[in-house]
């Protein structure tokens, strides 16, 4: 109590009390909500060495230096760092998010030069880190945990996690949510710059993690907040070229990814809403589909997002486009990961986090046909092995437009074995044909998202490397593995092996030096 | 609250009725440090209260807003208002001689 004591009378006579009635201060309330237990998921993974991943890190210890033993070659062209981020502070003094999206952001970098490969790890410092390691427990709700006598936030930056997404843009190094800012971290120690505000007037904006950039290095991005849906354009210099807002078809719905093409952008919005602060009276979250909603598909044009057009599918889960190009004729083909219902947000996600197996309904990668003449859709199923697809990622230099090739992580087998319904191998889906070509980590491997880093004076859109991470549970290590496209069946070429493991993560990018 | 950044703004309401449309008083303070301690005069016979704030950070009279109208000030009000805003319901407070605390956003 250090405050000094003010005894004031009143005066002001202006009325300034109604601006509190800001279109943004929803109305929620929880009453005894309580987060899921640490001990039960400590219980579960007992044994389990595949679910050490999911303990994550905590915020006194979480920080990770340490320097990769290298196997295979390391080619010498290959100079750079990759980043990647994912929830990775999960429980806190016995608390336990329910939910995997929950957790706070934690940024990898991996430095890769002459044949040797440093890591750094470092939880991003989002005032609601600062906030709750002062508090020593968890005081804000998240996507899907609610908790009780939370404080008021001012915007979503007072909640944002920071946690799904890392790009270099611009000269700056973002974080990204999905329902706040962009936070700048410093690309060398990883040191927390801030949340990025492109204007003073566009302060908590939602800048979402699925930013799209051009072989011209313009980034496009979505938000959404409420019934506004807004698109960001961030010149190759990493300025506010526009922002635009229009109305959602779907106010409240989760809207994840975008992709581009080369006049529009293209947003899928899946038959779900968030409800985020709406109370759950203590258990996890629910994310069911809204009866008799479509999956939308808007298309919106780059320079003037009111010329749009709705595209009406089945129901189904979105959360990744895969790519999306024009054709002569004007038409649009987008290729995305789709589930037939919510199972994996609204119960996959939270049984992981329990140590629990669930099986749901496995995503399959689709392509639809848009027709922009006729607002007529085609979908087709494009590739399904059997089990779970997820983390499209392709050339970095085509996206937008006609690219041939996707790399997925999935699942085919091993599944007797296994104590989740997780990845296990990466491949690559040839959309012309459908045809895939994988590479299996094996019973004991959690694989990654793998990104596309084109080779010096590539000329083949596979004349590429693949990068991405595996958690190796034998070694109960966290492997980074290079992989030849063009040989993607072989196996990785180079190996970093971690001294220790780190949290499972969602995306990341590589920036080259 | 952000220490000497800006005013404290505070306005009471007496009824749901009234709620954030006509208060029954209200006041401006300079921001002091960061716990400050006010008394609030001008209340009649009014029973129970529910007081909403803002920190008038760049003193232009009104509550911040972004261009969606996300809020961009801290704000605060009595009772429990969670994370999102106060309703009449949640801010609501008894008038009993005890101190009526307000937690202001981060």
């Amino acid at each position: 109590m250090n405050g000094r004591r003010h005894l004031l009378q009143a005066a002001a006579s202006t009325l300034f009390a109604p601006a509190l009635s800001a279109p943004a201060l929803l109305l929620g309330r929880s009453a005894g909500a309580r987060p899921a237990d640490a001990a039960d998921f400590a219980a579960a993974a007992a044994g389990q060495p595949l679910l050490t991943p999911l303990f994550g890190v905590d915020d006194h210890s979480g920080d990770r230096d340490g320097q990769a033993r290298t196997l295979g070659r390391w080619p010498a062209q290959l100079r750079g760092r990759f980043y990647r981020n994912g929830p990775a502070l999960l429980q806190r003094q016995g608390q336990r998010y329910h939910h995997w999206f929950d957790g706070d952001g934690m940024v990898q970098q991996f430095s890769i030069a002459d044949g040797r490969v440093s890591h750094r790890g470092r939880l991003v410092r989002t005032s609601k880190l600062k906030a709750e390691r002062e508090a020593g427990r968890f005081i804000f709700s998240s996507v899907g945990t609610e908790l009780p006598d939370q404080p008021p936030a001012t915007g979503p930056d007072s909640y944002n996690t920071a946690n799904t997404n890392v790009i270099a843009h611009g000269g700056q190094l973002l974080a990204l949510w999905e329902g706040g800012s962009a936070y700048a971290i410093d690309p060398l120690d990883l040191s927390t710059r801030g949340p990025v505000s492109w204007r003073a007037d566009l302060a908590q904006m939602p800048f979402s993690a699925h930013p799209k950039v051009d072989a011209q290095g313009h980034l496009w991005n979505i938000g959404s907040s409420g019934r506004n849906l807004i698109v960001w354009h961030i010149n190759p210099a990493g300025k506010l070229q526009s922002v635009q807002v229009t109305d959602s078809p779907f106010p409240g719905g989760m809207v994840h990814d975008l992709a581009i093409t080369a006049s529009h952008i293209v947003v899928p919005l899946p038959p779900l809403r968030l409800g985020f602060g709406e109370p759950t009276g203590g258990g996890p979250r629910r994310f069911p589909f809204v009866p008799g909603e479509p999956l939308r598909i808007l298309v919106m044009h780059k320079d003037d997002i009111s010329r749009q057009r709705i595209f009406e599918l089945p129901a189904q889960l979105v959360f990744h486009v895969g790519n999306a190009f024009e054709t002569a004729g004007g038409d649009i083909v987008l290729s995305y990961v789709g589930a037939p219902d919510a199972s994996f947000m609204d119960q996959g996600a939270v049984a992981l986090m329990a140590g629990r197996r669930f099986e749901h309904p496995p995503s399959k990668l689709f392509t639809a046909e848009l027709s922009m003449a006729t607002g007529r859709v085609r979908r087709s199923l494009l590739s399904g092995t059997g089990g779970p697809l997820e983390f499209p990622r392709m050339h970095p230099a085509r996206i937008g437009l006609p690219a041939r090739w996707l790399s997925l992580c999935g699942a085919w087998a091993h599944q007797a074995e296994r104590p989740l319904e997780w990845f296990h191998g990466v491949q690559l889906i040839d959309t012309r044909s459908g045809r895939v070509l994988r590479y299996d980590y094996g019973a004991h491997a959690i694989a990654e998202e793998h990104i596309w880093i084109p080779k010096p004076r590539a000329s083949t859109e596979l004349d590429a490397w693949l990068l991405g991470t595996h958690f190796d549970a034998r070694r109960q290590v966290t492997v980074l593995n290079l992989l030849d496209a063009a040989h993607i069946e072989d196996g990785p070429i180079a190996q970093a092996v971690l001294p220790y493991v780190m949290p499972l993560g969602f995306h990341g990018n590589f920036t080259a030096l | 609250m952000r220490p000497q950044q800006g005013r404290l703004m505070v306005a009471a309401f007496d009824s749901a009725l009234s709620y954030r449309k006509t208060p029954l008083t209200q006041l401006q303070l300079p921001a002091g440090e960061a716990m400050m301690q006010f008394q609030l005069c001008g209340l009649g016979a009014a029973q129970e209260l529910a007081l909403t704030l803002f920190q008038d950070l760049d003193s232009d009279g009104r509550m911040g807003a972004n261009l969606v109208g996300l809020p961009t000030e801290p704000w605060g009000s009595s009772g429990s208002p969670g994370m999102f805003g106060p309703t009449w319901e949640s801010g609501r407070v008894k008038l009993d001689g005890h101190l009526i605390v307000v937690r202001m956003s981060q």
